[in-house]
């Protein structure tokens, strides 16, 4: 087959375009919501970070004001960590806007959604691991407020054990919890992303050979 | 923030290139729901886009950009292109039988063909056979006048073996 011969019947297609029904329609299209994947994305974010704002500033309200007042350094830590996570919001919402411009030759903007993509998945990975060092310094905070419990036990320091049988049985569960988080996520952002940056490449491959 | 006043004047542009986004969706969607999808996506995103353009290359130039960056780099899921080319699949119903047969046979010998391309083969021929410059198509792909020609000359010759080998094939069976 000769692409030639098929110029024919490419113009011919234009004949029977009447899938879109002039300037109504157009305007009907811009004014629904996208359901591109990445606008998707950007609207679960918001819906993450409204949800955070929901769930972190009543938390710290209470741990302000009840427990007699003896607990205002887990309301400090949470709205720190509200802030950690402000910044995480404005991190990824970042990346999704730039993957959002599509204002380049094809090549260029291969390129940049391959490596906006690593960026947003290596964030991701990041800042799930910060989830275990957050519950250890709570973990940590509530260690020296709350009673202990009554007898030893090996998850607090004890005259009955040595310190650093405390100490490697709370590394050791830092240490799996933190594993556990990041494999987890890396197994659900490969499911979700790496065919798509695999097909992304390979079609920057050929571009390039 | 989009420009109000600019509303007007871009849907009067994007209705004049309608053909264009039309073929465009054929090309890189073979079902009707996807097609669907990619031209609401494609209008979404020039309409987001309008306000970065600022006329140093022609609109359509523009346009194939963010269109063909929304069709080739987006996260959609695709269903094949299945089945004959049936005018419910196609809605290109006409009264005249014979007529819509005829076209019916040549709208399947071009999307054959489109369907043994990839997705950057399929934006080099859709350029190719809107007439487009290499210089355009430069603008356009991002890709060298150089590369281009060595590409377009590939595309040539793969599309003459691979409908050779269809034919062999089916005259065998």
């Amino acid at each position: 087959m000769e692409l030639e011969s098929l110029k024919y019947v490419w113009k011919r297609l234009e004949e029977d375009n009447d899938t879109m029904g002039g300037e109504t329609q157009i305007l009907q299209l811009i004014a629904k919501k996208s359901e591109n994947p990445v606008a998707r994305m950007k609207h679960n974010l918001l819906i993450e970070f409204f949800l955070a704002i929901l769930l972190y500033v009543p938390l710290s309200i209470w741990y302000l004001l009840d427990f007699n007042g003896k607990l205002p350094e887990v309301s400090v830590f949470l709205l720190l960590t509200l802030l950690f996570f402000s910044l995480y919001y404005y991190r990824k919402n970042n990346l999704l806007q730039q993957m959002q411009d599509l204002n380049h030759p094809i090549k260029k903007n291969l390129e940049r959604q391959i490596g906006m993509l690593e960026k947003y998945l290596r964030f991701y990975l990041i800042s799930g691991m910060v989830i275990p060092i957050c519950i250890l310094f709570l973990a940590v905070l509530m260690y020296g407020k709350l009673p202990h419990p009554p007898g030893p036990t090996i998850f607090y320091i004890h005259p009955a054990h040595p310190i650093w049988q405390v100490i490697l049985i709370w590394a050791g569960i830092l240490i799996l919890a933190t594993l556990g988080i990041y494999f987890a996520d890396r197994w659900y952002t490969n499911k979700l992303y790496l065919s798509h940056i695999r097909k992304l490449k390979e079609i920057l491959r050929e571009i390039n050979e | 923030m989009q420009p109000i006043v600019s509303k007007e004047e871009f849907v009067r542009l994007i209705d004049q290139h309608r053909p264009l986004l039309y073929k465009l969706c054929n090309l890189y969607c073979p079902s009707r729901p996807d097609r669907e999808d990619l031209l609401q996506d494609i209008v979404i995103q020039l309409w987001k886009s309008y306000p970065n353009f600022r006329g140093e290359s022609k609109f359509s130039t523009w346009l194939y950009r963010i269109a063909l960056n929304t069709a080739i780099s987006g996260l959609r899921k695709q269903k094949k292109r299945t089945g004959a080319f049936t005018p419910e699949n196609q809605h290109w119903q006409q009264q005249d039988i014979d007529y819509r047969q005829e076209k019916e046979a040549q709208f399947k010998q071009l999307y054959s063909a489109i369907d043994l391309l990839t997705a950057i083969e399929r934006a080099l021929v859709m350029l190719y056979l809107e007439d487009k410059s290499y210089q355009e198509m430069e603008e356009i792909l991002g890709i060298n006048e150089n590369s281009l020609r060595v590409k377009m000359n590939r595309i040539k010759e793969k599309l003459r073996k691979l409908t050779k080998e269809a034919n062999h094939g089916i005259r065998e069976s």
